[in-house]
């Protein structure tokens, strides 16, 4: 509890935002399974990048994300050993939970180790369907997609567990840094899908 | 390598002793090492874990090594700090001053949430067999205090958990 408290306590203090702010629930979430996690909306912009599928194939990044309905995005290594089990296997217990048309993106910031071939058997380990892209590519371009969500750590060991939601094509993003539950998910993409959102609030 | 091996015939020796004599089955070392390595069943099956109080996940990546790694050290992960699970550290206590033991061990320079949870130290009485089988399951400490929510939660049966500790 008191690593939990510490933890969180660095959390608010590395996402200053708007000191006005009233709802702290909006901020720093406490679900019943013990998990905590910070919430910030913000814009990012897609850089002009290709990126390659797992099956190879060449895909534009502003392609991969473009989606009318809600889409989630998640930075990844396959040889992860702590933090992206849980990071993609969240995404794959939410699946059934989430509205059918919920798009995923994962994407390798290991692109050197992580081939279309690793990509795939990342994939069948959380049984990825269709509905869940996992995209590598050149270091440069995956590090500029990294910048682009203020996600870049020049060291992989030292990522960090982020989930990126955005409700709707034109709307902002919903910045999830923590370990969220399938159930903390689910109620995520359906708050946001509610409201208009805007940047540096809740 | 060899020294890890030695490390962990030392906690299954250390454990097989303090299993009561009415359990099931007769532990074997080498199928302890399978789960703890492995994340592998003596049935074949994968083990299974649960994160983040609703998230199942199972074989390998859910191994105690895994995170913990083979040298059974723990790591550092962006947010999340794995700790030791080494039978000196299990079976006497947490060592005061670990955040120092840490820095000789692990060179690279930590980042802030790693650095916080390290010196969040808490005093609590070495593991037993049933402590350690209720940590597994449960996800708590010999003194009620629960894991991070990114440790499993493992369904294993009275015949594997006796198999692994």
């Amino acid at each position: 509890m008191v690593a939990l408290i510490g933890w969180l306590v660095v959390t608010s203090a590395s996402a200053q935002r708007d000191p006005a702010q009233h709802d702290d629930h909006a901020h720093h979430s406490q679900a019943a399974a013990g998990t905590s996690y910070s919430r910030v909306v913000e814009a990012y912009e897609p850089p002009p990048v290709t990126l390659v599928d797992r099956s190879g194939e060449a895909v534009l990044f502003s392609e991969a994300v473009r989606h009318d309905g809600p889409l989630l995005l998640q930075f990844i290594f396959t040889t992860c050993p702590a933090v992206c089990p849980v990071l993609s296997g969240t995404f794959a217990a939410a699946r059934d939970g989430l509205p059918p048309e919920v798009r995923m993106v994962s994407i390798s910031i290991d692109p050197e180790q992580d081939t279309p071939a690793r990509l795939r058997d990342y994939a069948d380990r959380f049984r990825a369907g269709t509905d869940w892209r996992f995209l590598t590519g050149s270091r440069h371009d995956v590090v500029r997609v990294q910048k682009a969500f203020a996600a870049y750590r020049s060291n992989k060991m030292q990522h960090q567990p982020l989930t990126f939601l955005r409700p709707a094509a034109a709307a902002h993003w919903v910045r999830l840094d923590g370990f969220l539950s399938a159930a903390d998910l689910v109620v995520e993409v359906e708050k946001a899908s509610k409201v208009s959102l805007e940047p540096g609030r809740g | 390598m060899s020294s890890s091996n030695h490390r962990l015939a030392a906690i299954v020796v250390a454990l097989v002793g303090l299993i009561p004599a009415s359990a099931s089955g007769s532990p074997d070392a080498e199928l302890g090492r399978r789960i703890y390595r492995e994340g592998s069943l003596p049935s074949g099956q994968p083990v299974e874990g649960t994160v983040v109080g609703d998230v199942n996940l199972r074989g390998a990546q859910v191994s105690c090594t895994a995170c913990h790694r083979r040298s059974g050290f723990g790591t550092s992960e962006g947010g999340a700090f794995v700790p030791p699970i080494v039978a000196p550290w299990l079976f006497g206590t947490d060592p005061p001053g670990r955040a120092d033991l840490f820095s000789k061990l692990f060179q690279e320079v930590q980042g802030e949430q790693v650095r916080a949870k390290l010196r969040a130290q808490q005093v609590r009485p070495p593991y037993s067999a049933p402590s350690l089988a209720a940590a597994l399951r449960d996800g708590r400490d010999p003194n009620g205090r629960p894991f991070d929510a990114v440790m499993p939660r493992y369904r294993l049966s009275d015949a594997d958990m006796a198999h692994l500790v």
